[in-house]
């Protein structure tokens, strides 16, 4: 009995002490794959290191090394995935992982637009489980992660807590400056912003962050009430910028308040172009029609109300009929990806959206990756991998046709409200018309007015002849005097 | 009563279209002042083509005297221009190096002759040195199937150097007009016009002008890159 029980003893012990090293091999195979540069190979080695049962330390150095792997071959998402799983099981023998997990997470996510996805996990993690040396890192996913909740307070704490020498401290700063706004708190917004556009000056990479700083800064100082410093910043804006078309419109109001119509009129021009006319800038003719109004030019306010029912009316009725026909956020993403059943207006809108662009490059992302994935030996791990980009796929899919809705009902409102403004506007005229007529008991006499025109050396000027050519555009200034009598 | 009836008709139609008369003069008058003119929008720009002591380097241009009947001539050529302002360049150094060929018309003739053959006193040409001024009074731009823009400025060039023939060097003079491409600020090309005209000494000891009509077409780079 006792010989039967040691033999069943040694037998257990021999087969857990075989099973340990088949892991252990399969985890070292791994490795040394990995760092003669055969990422497949350690893929899957690493795969079977996973799945086969082992001790927890040994299973997270295998999902750590996979993600190294992924990322070398790369599949960002499947990447930061193994590196959440990382996270997911924390624990006390796998601490000098943790760093170099969450580092790395925060690269891949960042990347991914996924960030909210990082801080999620983070904030699960056990108090001491964040390194020292990643804290600024941690605090700006957990921060994305609470303002994607609509958790705006514990959001500013943990931007706050970015440190200034964190690879995401621009990003933090501009996270505040959204969150002061949102506050209505504008000294400290635009202290935000001008920190951030100062950091991001003369850096081509962070070109477009500049820019949205820039713009971002422009508007808070409008909201603010400085409508000089609005206009400075405005006027900064080149034709490469991507938030040029934005600003052309955007300017034209601290330009009417400021009385200057020989640019906000130019601006609009541009606007108003065959180029851009059609790209719900409907708010532009308003504005123009308003500025006309100012300077009691009403047969040309007249002709910008006339242009925008003809443009617009279909496309308030095409809208109309999406709102109907297309009621869910998913049939909205699919009339998208489809280039139909959505008008053109709407969709030369949308495509321009810097964050609907920026997720269709992500989801392509996603979509190659789950393809790649396929060639790779079917284990549960990587089946796993393939139903997470999956679900993260239709989630993206879900999130842009929901933004897409909001864009789409949020415009359709403006339009209408534009449309009901440009029929007061049209009573205005007559009512204008007739103040001229009774303030001179008749018409005064046209003006005959020879402006003289002269540019600095260096520049030339052409005269608008009624063509539109593509490099004028951002160019136009309107020498036209006041009309008003008093 | 009819005759009443018809004279009070008269009297309304009258005073309707003195009306709408006054009324047509009003909204002429409306219309006049309400409206922005094109001639009250205007567009200023940059000029694309600064040319401010900005220097032009033609490193490649191809050409030829094409038009003679016997003798043709390809040319190769490489520039320098500085051009001190926007309509004023100093070609400071152009050098075009000729290839000759001769065409079968002499020999067609010869061959197909009774009487003594005919020797044509040719001297091959072999290169131009010149060095010349450009004037660029105007600039205008181009626009290719409403898509692609380009800039462009015709000019007029005059120069002197020295023509090389195999057997002599004269003293050669040419008017040139061309028209300028910019495609970049920093990269254009040129297509010219030349006449190098020099007096050329015959065999019998008297000497003939001679033209040479040369086209070219030369790419060029411009430094500094973006104009001041």
């Amino acid at each position: 009995m006792k010989h039967i029980t040691v033999s069943l003893w040694l037998l257990l012990s021999s087969a857990l002490v075989l099973g340990a090293s088949e892991r252990n091999s399969a985890f070292e195979s791994g490795k040394r794959n990995f760092e003669s540069g055969n990422y497949e190979k350690a893929i899957e080695l690493f795969s079977q290191a996973i799945s086969s049962p082992s001790d927890s330390a040994q299973r997270n150095r295998a999902y750590y090394y996979q993600g190294l792997a992924l990322f070398e071959q790369g599949l960002y998402f499947s990447s930061f995935i193994s590196f959440r799983n990382v996270l997911l099981a924390a624990e006390d023998k796998n601490r000098e992982i943790h760093e170099k997990a969450i580092k790395n997470a925060a690269i891949i996510t960042d990347r991914l637009d996924m960030v909210e996805k990082l801080g999620k996990v983070i904030d699960k993690l056990p108090a001491g489980y964040v390194p020292g040396s990643v804290g600024g890192v941690a605090h700006y996913a957990q921060g994305v992660y609470h303002f994607s909740n609509g958790q705006y307070e514990s959001a500013l704490s943990h931007f706050k807590s970015v440190s200034p020498d964190s690879q995401f401290y621009d990003k933090a700063l501009m996270y505040l400056g959204i969150l002061s706004t949102r506050a209505k708190n504008y000294k400290e917004s635009s202290f935000y912003f001008s920190k951030l556009l100062e950091m991001s000056q003369g850096k081509k990479d962070l070109f477009p962050q500049a820019e949205l700083a820039r713009l971002n800064l422009a508007r808070t100082y409008y909201s603010a009430g400085n409508i000089e410093k609005s206009i400075e910043l405005y006027s900064q804006f080149l034709s490469s910028s991507p938030y040029w078309l934005t600003v052309l419109q955007e300017a034209g109001w601290p330009l009417m308040r400021a009385n200057d119509t020989t640019v906000s009129l130019g601006n609009l021009h541009t606007v108003l172009s065959p180029f851009y006319r059609e790209d719900l800038v409907g708010e532009s003719y308003i504005l123009k029609a308003t500025i006309l109004y100012s300077l009691c030019k009403y047969e040309e306010m007249k002709r910008t109300l006339t242009q925008f029912f003809n443009v617009y009316d279909p496309v308030i009725r095409s809208m109309q009929q999406e709102t109907a026909s297309l009621g869910s956020a998913d049939a909205l993403y699919r009339a998208f990806a489809n280039e139909k059943g959505m008008s053109s207006a709407f969709l030369n809108f949308i495509k321009r959206d810097s964050g609907i662009s920026r997720d269709v490059k992500i989801l392509n992302l996603l979509k190659a990756e789950r393809n790649q994935l396929a060639r790779f030996s079917r284990n549960s791990q990587i089946n796993n991998m393939i139903n997470l980009i999956q679900e993260a796929e239709k989630g993206l899919e879900t999130q842009m046709g929901l933004a897409m809705q909001r864009i789409h009902r949020k415009k359709l409102t403006d339009l209408l409200a534009q449309r009901e403004q440009a029929n007061y506007l049209k009573v205005e005229i007559v009512t204008g018309e007739k103040d001229l007529i009774e303030g001179q008991r008749g018409l005064p006499p046209k003006r005959v007015t020879d402006v003289e025109t002269s540019v600095a050396s260096g520049y030339h000027f052409w005269p608008f002849t009624g063509e539109y050519w593509q490099d004028e555009m951002g160019t136009y200034v309107y020498t036209t005097e006041s009309a008003c009598v008093n | 009563m009819k005759m009443l009836l018809l004279k009070i008709l008269s009297l309304a139609m009258v005073s309707h279209l003195l009306w709408a008369a006054d009324e047509n003069v009003i909204e002429k008058q409306l219309q006049e002042i309400g409206t922005i003119p094109n001639e009250e929008v205007v567009v200023v720009q940059r000029k694309f083509t600064r040319k401010d002591w900005r220097h032009e380097f033609s490193p490649l241009g191809f050409g030829g005297v094409p038009f003679g009947t016997y003798r043709r001539t390809l040319l190769g050529s490489a520039s320098y221009t500085l051009h001190a302002n926007d309509w004023l360049g100093l070609e400071l150094l152009n050098f075009s190096y000729n290839k000759n060929f001769f065409s079968s018309f002499l020999d067609d003739i010869n061959s197909n002759s009774s009487g003594p053959d005919i020797y044509l006193d040719y001297q091959k040409l072999l290169y131009f040195i010149t060095t010349g001024v450009q004037i660029t009074p105007f600039y205008g731009k181009v626009s290719t199937f409403s898509r692609w823009l380009a800039y462009v400025e015709p000019y007029f060039s005059a120069g002197l150097g020295v023509a090389k023939t195999e057997t002599n060097s004269y003293l050669a003079l040419y008017p040139g007009v061309g028209l300028r491409l910019f495609f970049t600020e920093w990269f254009s090309m040129r297509l010219e016009f030349r006449d190098y005209i020099y007096n050329e000494k015959k065999r019998d000891g008297n000497t003939e002008m001679r033209n040479n009509y040369a086209v070219s077409v030369a790419l060029s780079f411009w430094l500094p890159k973006m104009p001041r």
